[in-house]
């Protein structure tokens, strides 16, 4: 692959005057961040659980609180190789920290790799990866371990004990997307066509949920009004829990295979809108996700489906060339109907969260 | 084309690997029904389940190498529209009766479910139109059982009571006795709950339309008596009489009480258990104590029957109705989504 990559940069580099070494001397742009905020339920606990939450914190690994400061931190470093004359070719790496106050178990880091190719006006093609090593989602019952032995030392069950079966569930993501984009005839409008491939694999205790998610998407960017830009995108994803009857009770006995339909819109405009800021934002996203399983024994899947719902608001201030800071706020709510009463009381929540995050862009010039 | 290949082949790497799954085998087997298993009655090595509207169904237990059950019944007791919630099973007569939520009381031999030579009508009682509860009275080769039968006044509904009807199961013709059975207690609290009888006397929860409370009577020559009344602050679901205790399990996550007897009878302690839980179904046999609790899943304690339990296992099992023990150290469970068996 190394080799490829060598030989088609190689043989277009025969096609211009500007030597191969020359065209890879181009300035690093960085960008870091840090933002600080409110996570109001940043478990995603059910009204139900948060009761029980407060009551019995070993469901929450012990956390201090339901809710957390967050502190989240970034750099981004974006290079531009001159490889194709007129056509830009933009490589993005971006690592993120972020840090909960109330639970360090669920602090994580993530990284993301992209390469897009210019193609045309308003046309681009995009390759992108992502990884998350390890997100702590909250405690639950292995369901491969029900059974918890009493130590000698219990003197009787109570309501507490429960605790005791319950395991930290973690899980790892990766998520490789190949995007399309190509104008429409709008001034300087465009759509977008994108496949994404996300692997979403638990920990040893909980593999019977492990997902392969593939999702196709479609998003129109409307940049034809002066000082307003509009952004749309409806996706379709298809997830197959690649560990049904595998082997275990409970991969024979549960299936979290989904199906799921998305819309997604956002709005925003400039200064010209607004006084004082520079940019106001908005957006809303509406998540429909229907479970595909039909076994009598997965009464947590059967016949469940998701409502979710998410607003976010924000604004920006550019406060010097390099420095912009961003207010930003947003409610979700999810709201889960079974043929169960216990699932839906399991699965709903809502949260709000709300950050102020500083952006510090520069670039080093190591080449002139 | 290489262009192709390589995005191709980008998305077809990528670095995420599965984990090794981690399991103990502790859940030995799932049987899942269609309906809920409300209650498991075993007689040597044959479950029999009630399973709600899909009538019963027996299972013969193969304990080989793996654990199995080997379905050998599955169907109606009487009618179409059974929705069965309640099993007891007479050992000595090899009666089974089996209870429809609202509706009638049957009894078949159990022989007659895998034997259709065997023959034999099977008639319901028309007594009463909710008989949810009933204990074996008599265990012989003509069984009787106690039933507790709820009764709403055709003319006013707000008068409600429950009575316990004693009924005679005749050996010749397998049914219940057809004419209403003979009402040996009257004008108990409509929210009755349960009922047991051992070693001579008949225990009764919730019987009292003014307060919680369990009710003990003698029977002495044929008529039974209040011996005491034991009252209570949270509504009993269950009770379940042993030789020297009897165990209450309570509703509204309050757990459950054992109280003792001396030797004549009377009772003089208790023990208070399983706090946070909300009791359904009360076992014990192999000197285990098994509690069922809904949501909670099955709690198992360590019992001789006089002394005080201690906490052996917690199972998070399905929503769980009731259990038993089987061969010493499994727990065969019935739950909102069928049989669930524990290796503890």
């Amino acid at each position: 692959m190394f080799k490829f990559i060598i030989s088609l940069i190689f043989s277009f580099s025969l096609t211009y005057s500007v030597t191969i070494v020359n065209r890879f001397k181009v300035p690093v742009y960085v960008s870091i961040s840090t933002s600080i905020g409110y996570d109001e339920n940043f478990l995603r606990l059910s009204p139900s659980d948060l009761i029980s939450a407060n009551k019995f914190p070993s469901m929450i690994s012990d956390s201090k609180s339901t809710n957390s400061m967050v502190n989240r931190n970034n750099i981004g470093l974006e290079y531009g190789p001159y490889l194709f004359k007129d056509h830009e070719t933009r490589v993005k790496l971006n690592l993120s920290r972020n840090l909960y106050q109330s639970l360090s178990k669920k602090s994580y880091n993530k990284y993301s790799l992209s390469i897009a190719q210019h193609l045309g006006p308003f046309e681009w093609l995009k390759l992108s990866y992502s990884l998350l090593p390890e997100l702590y989602l909250r405690e639950y019952v292995d369901k491969d371990n029900p059974v918890y032995d009493s130590s000698e030392s219990l003197s009787d069950f109570d309501s507490s004990t429960v605790g005791e079966l319950y395991t930290s569930s973690f899980f790892s993501t990766e998520v490789m997307r190949i995007q399309y984009s190509h104008p429409i005839p709008f001034h300087k409008s465009y759509y977008s066509l994108s496949y994404s491939k996300q692997k979403q694999y638990y920990n040893g205790e909980f593999t019977e949920f492990d997902l392969d998610i593939n999702d196709f998407k479609v998003g129109i960017y409307l940049r034809h009004i002066p000082h307003v830009k509009i952004s749309a995108n409806v996706s379709k994803s298809v997830a197959d829990n690649v560990t049904f009857q595998e082997g275990s009770v409970s991969t024979q006995t549960k299936d979290r295979g989904f199906e799921q339909s998305r819309m997604w819109a956002s709005v925003i405009v400039d200064e010209r809108y607004i006084p004082f800021f520079d940019e106001l934002g908005m957006s809303t996203s509406f998540d429909k996700r229907a479970f595909s399983s039909n076994l009598i024994t997965d009464p947590l899947h059967k016949g469940r489906s998701h409502s979710d719902r998410k607003t976010s608001l924000w604004v920006k201030k550019q406060i010097s060339n390099k420095l912009i800071a961003k207010f930003s706020g947003s409610y979700r709510s999810r709201t889960t109907t079974s043929i169960e009463e216990f699932v839906e009381g399991l699965k709903s929540f809502n949260k709000y969260d709300f950050f102020i995050k500083f952006t510090y862009n520069s670039n080093f010039n190591i080449y002139y | 084309m290489k262009l192709i290949v390589f995005i191709i082949l980008i998305f077809s790497v990528g670095c995420l690997k599965q984990s090794e799954p981690v399991f103990s085998e502790k859940l030995i087997y799932i049987y899942p029904t269609l309906d809920s298993v409300y209650d498991v009655e075993l007689l040597n090595d044959t479950l029999y389940v009630a399973n709600g509207e899909l009538g019963i169904k027996a299972f013969k237990i193969k304990n080989d190498e793996k654990m199995v059950l080997d379905s050998i019944y599955e169907g109606r007791v009487f009618s179409e529209e059974e929705n069965i919630i309640d099993l007891e099973l007479s050992q000595v007569s090899g009666i089974l009766f089996a209870l429809d939520k609202f509706h009638y009381t049957t009894a078949r031999y159990t022989q007659s479910l895998f034997d259709d030579a065997f023959g034999g009508m099977v008639i319901q009682s028309t007594c009463y139109n909710y008989q949810s509860k009933s204990t074996i009275f008599v265990d012989e080769v003509n069984p009787q059982i106690l039933t507790l039968n709820r009764k709403i006044d055709q003319f006013d509904e707000s008068n409600r009571s429950t009575s316990i009807g004693k009924t005679i199961v005749l050996n010749e013709i397998y049914y219940l006795d057809k004419d209403c059975s003979q009402e040996i207690i009257i004008g108990l609290n409509y929210g009755l709950t349960d009922l047991d009888f051992y070693n001579g006397r008949l225990y009764i929860s919730n019987p009292n339309k003014d307060i919680p409370s369990i009710q003990v009577y003698n029977i002495n020559e044929g008529t039974f008596s209040l011996a005491f009344e034991d009252t209570l602050s949270v509504i009993p679901n269950t009770i379940s009489a042993y030789e020297k205790t009897y165990v209450v399990g309570l509703d509204n996550k309050a757990g459950c009480y054992i109280a003792l007897f001396d030797i004549n009878g009377n009772k003089v302690g208790k023990f208070d258990l399983a706090d946070g839980f909300t009791i359904r179904h009360i076992h014990h046999s192999n000197n285990l104590l098994v509690l069922s609790t809904g949501y909670g899943g099955v709690l198992v304690y360590d019992w001789d029957g006089e002394s005080m339990p201690t906490p052996r296992a917690m199972i998070s099992s399905g929503y769980a109705y009731s259990a038993l023990v089987y061969d010493n150290n499994k727990i065969i469970v019935g739950t909102k989504n069928g049989i669930e068996i524990y290796e503890i």
